[in-house]
Parts: structure tokens; sequence; C-alpha cells
């Protein structure tokens, strides 16, 4: 590999995880407030709709390291298809936080159970449309062959940015469905 | 809810996740032409029909080939197939989470479930270790 | 008149103004379209307004071109020198990628901001010579005191930037940051978020403090949220700016240079990095927070339920919640601010002193420790607050603890004046000044720290004296003499030593009086942000010494920055490396070239080893300076 990208790489990869590292700490920043104001309670929320949500975007997970995978494989056809089915993915993801989250029974403005929910929900889902639309302009590149499977730092960004995306999800499902008492 | 109900919801999740998230895919894959452990076929090469050399290092340097072509494809199966473990395994452990809260698991175990999850999404998802590698690709 | 208009800054400022108008066009307009009445909110239409000139700023500076192409696969080489067919001069007011000039940028919007920030006090200090309201509303007032403070912080963040970049880079001999883009987007960013902390005192100002506390700032008129949004927007500067320094210092160094052979600056820089890095996003989640409260009446820190809520048997929010937020990044911001300063006075002293500099080590990890110590000490602000008391206890103890590493500083700082050789150039003199100044800071600080002492003093002058002492210890004095070690390096020419001396011999006594004024007015029971005070407290005299102290300082400082900039166009050309320094920056020419240096740096021997014969630190093509 070329001596400069290998060098930028290593700095492109610390650096990226260091913003993980500094978004961590909102999200952190998130859960805590969370503890904070519901403490061992949670408003009553369509179970069902939780898990199906907590799915989709992890199987968006799943094609997302497809793409990546195919890519380092030399398998440009998984790897752009793999890329799409992850934004379809990713945008039912945000369909059923944005349809059957928000359109519950909870406004924003519904003490702090609206608040916290809308919060937690509203900026993972900021995240979740900044991934897709990283996807979308890593996936017009890759249609015009500017990857190689040995050069594609903007492949893997993109990939790991959006696993980071889910990862925080695994925190907040349990966080907003399942941890402490129902209340109706 | 009732006890029962909870469960039904459960069982219901377990079947979701596993056999309706598995079939989903199944379907999806086909669409875009991927099975599960992706492209298993052996290169088209091999099903033409090939003249195998006679002369010794000619055979020698066609066989070697052939091997490369099987590792490759070998290579493409197992790293598919290690990305398709890791979706069941994050699936099981989703259900898993789902139906111990059901039985009355506490917010740090939910918590500790929730620290494997993401220690494996950073491990094999995510290639952490390559931060920590000189920049070699992967 | 053309090289005008193609000044990025020119273009960014008018990208702001379109941007602005574009956002509160697209509110109105979505207020028409939804059947709203009346059709002008001017809340909303300010938010968005704010954001989309923020970025309208970006988008016309051109710090988001480059990555705007690799978005669409062009490539995009880096650039040196100044804008094509541009003069020289040019380069400083537009994206330039060269960390020199990155440097050069934050320090001088820095000064700039600082000035903003210094004229708004000397408003208030006259309000306060005697009892009544003279000249101001009271709300006002509070607008000039919030601004104040937060106008401030932003020129120290700015000032710290300035070193940050300028030096770190030369001090490990690496060729520029890991990430010049987001380098320029990180310095950038700051104008647009300085203006929109300026606007907000014109759009109604606020009366919350710099601190923002709800339920106040839920209720504060409109300048309330452009401050909340100038505050997040100076936030993303910090977190980009720790990103790429902990990178550059983590891969850029040369292979010969570990992590304890640095120049103990670089050291500084890290911790204030890594606070950076991680803390800023708390204070930005609070005022997104406070944001949407304002906006979309997201409960988080209103403790009032409506029927809705009821109904849903939702817990109230809380106030406190944000005090523990904000307290989160602002108690290791303060060390944000600090920490380069001191890592100026242990770069310092060494020269001066013509001695190795005392425990090295230690000082080097007294910087990571209160780093990570200053983490865990946030709710030493809330004592009062009414959190929880079984709090209380544990973040006294780790605040007093805070003050082991700082000690550490502090001993190695005597040590390393013990015996040695003196000589008091300006800079040297701005060295000692900050350490009898932070001193100060350090001895208030405990008693603030004490709950049974902080019941009384918080949110007196008490607090407003610490603050300030440890403020001008920790930053505004190292930060000039770091101007003046550094400004024969930057422009190549020598300031004026004499006015450098009044410069320190003004400012110095006038900072004690009024800083010892503070405390003073404080034990007396005067109590901080309240425009107007009652003759019967009797600290209406220390309230005229504060202010003539405040105004001389002024002076003092404008005295400085003439020096400066008269000195940098005309003074007499400087020596390569008059303070015989063994540090690497000053073993190349100086101004330093475009590409600073002409050959790899490789290290051979201990950094701070002045005065041992025959040692070298760092060894390149015209052979090193250093005794
Ligand atoms: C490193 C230098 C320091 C800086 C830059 C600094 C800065 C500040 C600032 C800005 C405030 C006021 C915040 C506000 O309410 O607006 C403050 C308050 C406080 N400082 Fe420091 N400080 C420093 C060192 C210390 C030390 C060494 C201690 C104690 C050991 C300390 C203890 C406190 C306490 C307890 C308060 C809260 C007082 C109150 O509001 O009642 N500080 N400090
Ligand atoms: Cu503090």
């Amino acid at each position: 590999m070329h001596g400069e990208y290998r060098v930028a790489l290593r700095n492109n990869r610390l650096g990226l995880w260091l913003f993980f590292l500094s978004e961590s700490f909102l999200f952190m920043g998130i859960l805590v407030s969370r503890f904070y104001l519901w403490g061992n309670t949670r408003p009553e929320l369509n179970q069902l709709n939780g898990l199906l949500v907590t799915t989709v975007l992890l199987l968006s997970s799943f094609t997302m390291n497809r793409a990546e995978t195919a890519l380092v494989q030399n398998d440009r056809k998984t790897f752009l298809n793999c890329l799409l089915l992850t934004v379809a993915l990713g945008t039912l993801f945000l369909a059923g936080v944005v349809v059957f989250e928000w359109g519950g029974h909870i406004r924003p403005s519904d003490g702090a159970y609206g608040a916290v929910l809308f919060g937690m929900t509203g900026m993972h889902a900021l995240h979740v449309v900044s991934g897709i639309v990283f996807i979308l302009i890593v996936w017009n590149n890759g249609r015009r062959g500017l990857y190689s499977s040995e050069q594609h730092w903007g492949v893997e960004a993109c990939a790991i940015w959006w696993h980071y995306v889910d990862l925080v999800w695994v925190f907040f499902y349990p966080a907003l469905y399942l941890m402490g008492q129902a209340v109706h | 809810m009732t006890t029962s109900t909870m469960y039904a919801l459960a069982a219901a999740a377990v079947l979701i996740l596993t056999a309706g998230g598995g079939v989903g895919l199944a379907v999806l894959f086909r669409l875009t032409n991927q099975l599960v452990v992706g492209d298993g076929r052996l290169p088209r090469v091999v099903l033409e029909r090939v003249v195998v050399p006679t002369e010794p290092m000619a055979l020698l340097r066609w066989r070697r080939e052939q091997d490369e072509e099987r590792m490759a494809v070998a290579r493409r199966v197992a790293a598919y197939r290690s990305g398709a473990t890791v979706l069941v395994v994050l699936a099981a452990l989703t259900v898993f989470e789902y139906v111990m809260n059901l039985v009355g698991i506490s917010v740090f175990g939910l918590f500790v479930i929730a620290l494997v999850k993401a220690a494996i999404i950073v491990h094999y998802f995510m290639h952490v270790a390559t931060v920590f590698a000189a920049g070699d690709g992967h | 008149m053309r090289t005008f208009f193609k000044l990025g800054f020119v273009r960014g400022l008018l990208g702001q103004v379109l941007g602005t108008l574009f956002g509160m066009g697209l509110v109105t307009g979505t207020r028409a379209a939804l059947g709203y009445d009346p059709l002008w909110a001017a809340e909303p239409a300010w938010v968005i307004g704010g954001l989309l000139g923020t970025l309208g700023f970006m988008i016309g500076v051109g710090a988001l071109t480059d990555w705007a192409k690799w978005a669409i696969g062009v490539e995009t080489p880096m650039h040196h020198g100044a804008p094509a067919g541009q003069p020289e001069w040019t380069r400083y007011f537009a994206v330039d990628l060269s960390h020199k000039v990155i440097g050069v940028q934050y320090t001088v919007w820095g000064i700039m901001v600082l000035l903003v920030g210094g004229f708004l006090a000397t408003l208030f200090r006259v309000e306060l010579l005697q009892p009544g309201m003279q000249y101001f509303t009271t709300d006002r007032y509070n607008t000039l005191i919030s601004a104040h403070g937060i106008i401030m912080i932003s020129a120290i963040l700015l000032g710290v930037g300035g070193m940050i970049n300028y030096l770190v880079p030369l001090m490990i001999g690496a060729s520029d940051m890991a990430f010049p883009r987001l380098n320029a987007f990180g310095f950038w960013i700051n104008v647009p978020a300085s203006l929109l902390l300026i606007t907000a005192m014109f759009v109604g100002g606020w009366d919350t403090g710099w601190t923002a506390y709800p339920p106040n700032s839920l209720r504060t008129a409109l300048g309330g949220p452009l401050f909340f949004l100038g505050f997040y927007t100076i936030g993303i500067s910090s977190i980009v700016g720790g990103l790429n320094l902990l990178v550059t210092v983590f891969t850029m160094r040369p292979p010969s240079m570990n992590l304890f052979r640095m120049p103990i600056f670089v050291w500084a820089a890290v911790g204030t990095s890594v606070l950076q890095l991680l803390a800023t996003q708390l204070v930005g989640l609070a005022m997104l927070m406070l944001i949407v409260e304002r906006s979309l009446h997201m409960g988080f820190f209103t403790p009032v339920l409506n029927e809705a809520a009821i109904a849903l048997n939702s817990p109230p929010g809380d106030p406190v919640l944000f005090q523990h937020l904000f307290w989160f990044y602002s108690h290791p911001a303060v060390y944000v601010f600090v920490l380069p300063g001191l890592g100026i006075i242990s770069e310092l002293l060494p020269v001066f002193a013509r001695k190795p500099l005392f425990g090295y080590k230690w000082i080097a990890l007294s910087s990571i420790g209160i780093a990570f110590l200053g983490f865990l000490v946030w709710a030493h602000h809330m004592f009062t607050s009414g959190m929880s008391n079984y709090l209380r206890l544990p973040f006294m103890y780790a605040t007093l603890i805070i003050a082991v590493p700082t000690g550490v500083k502090f001993f190695s700082w005597l040590g390393t004046l013990w015996g040695g050789k003196l000589t008091y150039p300006t800079p040297m003199l701005f060295v000692l000044g900050a350490i009898s100044v932070f001193l100060l800071g350090g001895l208030t600080g405990p008693p603030a720290a004490t709950i049974t002492t902080d019941l009384y003093l918080h949110d007196s002058y008490w607090v407003v004296g610490h603050f300030h002492q440890t403020f001008f210890g920790g930053f505004m004095f190292p930060f000039f003499a770091a101007m003046y070690y550094w400004f024969p390096k930057v422009t190549g020419r020598k300031y004026n030593e004499a006015l450098g001396k009044l410069h320190f011999w003004l400012m110095l006594p006038s900072f004690w009086v009024m800083s010892l004024g503070q405390i003073w007015a404080g034990l007396l029971g005067m109590r901080r942000r309240i425009a107007d005070y009652d003759p019967a407290l009797g600290v209406q005299n220390i309230q005229v010494w504060i202010t003539i102290a405040a105004f001389v300082i002024a002076l003092s400082i404008l005295i400085g920055l003439y020096n400066f900039i008269v000195s940098a166009r005309s003074a007499e050309v400087a020596e390569s490396n008059p303070w015989r320094s063994r540090s690497p920056e000053w073993q190349i020419p100086s101004p330093i070239p475009e590409h600073s240096f002409a050959m790899p740096l490789a290290v051979v021997g201990e950094p701070y080893d002045y005065g041992l014969p025959g040692s070298v630190y760092v060894r390149m093509a015209p052979a090193g300076a250093g005794d």
C-alpha cells in the first residue's frame, strides 16, 4: 500500500474512533438524563414495535458488514447491493420510529416521559439520517469505481459509523423498552 | 398485561427474530442473488471446459492457480459466514434480553447484556483492532 | 475591491447573513403553509436562522468545500501558500490549511473577542461605582455580565487553540496537524459563533449569566437561545480541535521522540484536548435540551406537569439535572482554560532559569492527573443546589484532592527556579506573575470547596475573585508570556522590551487589587451578578478600587497590543534563537518557512537539560543551538 495512504489511514482511524469516544459521552449524558428523570420507571410503549425496529436496525448492521466484506473480497455487485439494502433498512427503521414511536399516545411536551422519549429517539434518529446520507455518498462513489479492495477508507468509515449508530441503539433499546417498571 | 400474554409475546418475538428474520433475509438476498453464506459457487472458469496442461511446469502452475481461486472463494465464504454468525448471535442476545426481562432481570443485568452486544459489535463489525494496527488494510 | 470580495472571511459573513435570512424565511414560510397566526415567530425564526446562518458562514468561507468535493469523488490536493493570484496577507482571511496560519488566526480572533469582552466589563464596572442604577437597566446589566462571561470564555478557548495549533506541531517536529481541513473548520466555526453571541446581546439580551441555569434560562429573552446556540457552536470547535490534537501527538511524532521526551507544553495540550474531546459533549447536550425545551416544550428541566403528563403518570423534569450536565463540562472546562497556560509556565521557566525542569515526569503526569480528576469534581459547584445530600462529601473530598497534582506543578516550578541563573525579560516576568496570581486562585478555591464555608461564599464576589485569579494566573498571564516569548519566532522581529515591562508592571499590581477587592467584597456579603448593592454593606470603596484596577488592566492590555502591532510591522529583525531555547521550533529560521522542517527531526537527548554541558535535545540539518 502507498506509504502516504497508510499514514492517512492510521490517522483517520484513530480520529474516527476518538470521535466515537466523544459521541459516547453525548449518548451517556442522554442515558444518564433518562435514569435521572425516569428513575426505575418507564412509560408504557408498544413492545412489538420496539422489537421490530431493533431487528431492522440489527439487520441493517449485518448488511452493512456484508457490504464492506464484499468490497474487501472484490465482490462489487454484493457491495453495492448491500449498501442499498442498508439504506432501505435504515429508512424502515426511521419510519418505525417516526410512525410508531412518535405517533403513539405520548407527545414531546408530556412531562419527563415525553421529553426523554423524544430526546433519545430524536438524537438517535438524527444519527441514523447522517448514516443514510453517508451510505448514499459512498454508494455513489462506489458505483463510479472509486474504491478498491485495498484502499477504501470512505467505505470503512461509513460502515463503522453505521455500526456505531447501531451500537447506540443497543443501549437505548433496553433503556426505553425494558429497564424499570412500566407505568400505566 | 398478564404473564401468559407476555410469554406469548416473547415466543412471538423469538419467532419473528429468528425464523422470520432469517426467511426475510433469505428472500432479500435471493433478490440480490446472495444466499446467507454469500456467493459460494466456484468461479465460472471451472465450469467451462478446460484443457488441463500436460507439461509438468504448466501443470504445476495450473494447479496453483486452481488452488488460489478455491482459496479466494473459501475466504469469501468464510468472511460472509462470520458476518452471518455475528448477526445470529446478536439476534439471540436480543431475544435473550427480552425474555430475561420478562422473567425479571435487574437493570444491571440488562446493562451487562447490552455491554456484551456492544463488545461483539465493536470487535467484529467495527474492527476496533485496526486502530492499534500500523495502518495496514485488513 | 475585487480582492476584498474574494476574501473567504467576507464571503463567510455574506453567507451568514443569507443563511440567517433563509432560515427565518423557512420558518415563516412553514408557518404560512401550516396556517399559523401570526406568521412571524421570533424565537424559532432566530434559532433556525442562527443555525443556517452558521452553516452559511462555513459554506461561504469555504471550510466545507473540500469535503463536498470528496463526497462527489473529487480529489483535493493540499494547497500551500496564498490563494491563487492573491497577495500573501489574504491567507489570513481565508480557509488556509497551514497550522501556522490557523494558529495566528485563532490568536488574533481570540484577542479581538477578548477586547469585546473586556469592553463589556468596563461598562458594567462603571455601573458598579455607586449604589443605585445609573447607566443601565437591570436587564441590560444582566446581559452585560452574561455576555462578558461567555465571550471571555470563548476568547480563552480561542487563545488556547492559537497556542496549541501554532506550537504543538512545531514542538514535535510534525509537518502539520493530522487533519488540516478539520483544523481550519475548527477555527472558522468560531467566527459565526462569536457573531451569534454578539447578536444575542442586541435581540433582547439574556440574564442567566454564562451558566444558563433553568428555569430562568427557559424564560429569559430572545438573546437566550442565540447564546445557547453560540455556546453549542463553540463546543463543536473544541471537540474537533481536541480530536485533531490528540491524533497529531499520537501519530506524528518522530520515532525518536518518546512520550517522556516531548516538550512539556505538549503534555498540557494533551490533557486539555482529552477534556475538550469528551466533556464538551455534555454542555452541548445541555444547551440543546434548553433549546428544545423552549421551542418544543420538552420538559427536561421543568418540574411542572401538564394534564397529559399527569394522565401518563410521568415524573416531572428537574432543573438540577441541567446543573449536573452543565458542570460535568464546565468544571473540566476550567482545566481546558488553564492547563495550556500552566504548560507555558513549565515550558518557559527552565529557559529563563537555565536549569533543567524539575521533575519533568511529575509535571507531565500531573497534567493528565488533573484532566482525569477534573471529571470527578463537578458537583462542588452545586453544594447549594438542592442536589442529594449524600453527594456533597465525596465531591468535597475529590475537589480537595485535585490540590495534589496542582501542588506538584507548583513545587516543580519552585524547584526549577531554585538556584537558577534567572534573567527577567518580559516573558519571564509574566511567568512569575502568573505563578503568584495562580497561587492566589489556588488558595481561594479550597474554602469554596469546603461545604461549610461554601454555603456562605457561594454566589458571592468571593467566587468572582477566585475564578478571575485562576483565569489570569492560568491563562491571561501565561498567554501574554507566550505572546512575548514566541513573538520573535512568529514575526521574525523584536518586540519593545520597555513597553512589554510597562504592560506587565501595570497589569500585575492592578490585577492583585482587583481580585483581592473582589474577595474582600465577597466576604462583606456582596452577591455576584447583582446590579445594585446596599450602601450599608460598606463595599462602595472596594467597588471603586476594583473599577479603577479593571481600567488599568484594560489599559495595560492595550499597551501590549500596541507593542505587538507596531513591532510586527517595523521593529528590528530578531535573532533566530534569542532565548537560547532547546525546543525544536527555535532551531529553524524565523519567521518559519512554509515547510517548517527542511530535515526530519531526531531526538537525541532530554528536552530540558539546560545548563548541562554538551547535552543536546534535537538534531537537524543546521545543528541545533542550546547549551
Ligand atoms: C485550575 C484553576 C481553577 C479554575 C480555572 C477555576 C475556575 C472556577 C470558576 C470559573 C468558577 C466559577 C464558576 C461559576 O459559578 O461561574 C469556580 C468556582 C469554584 N472553584 Fe474553582 N477554579 C480553579 C481552581 C480551583 C481549586 C484548586 C479549587 C478547590 C480546591 C476550586 C474550587 C472551586 C469551587 C468549590 C467553586 C464553586 C464556588 C461556588 O460557586 O460556590 N477551584 N472556579
Ligand atoms: Cu469547578
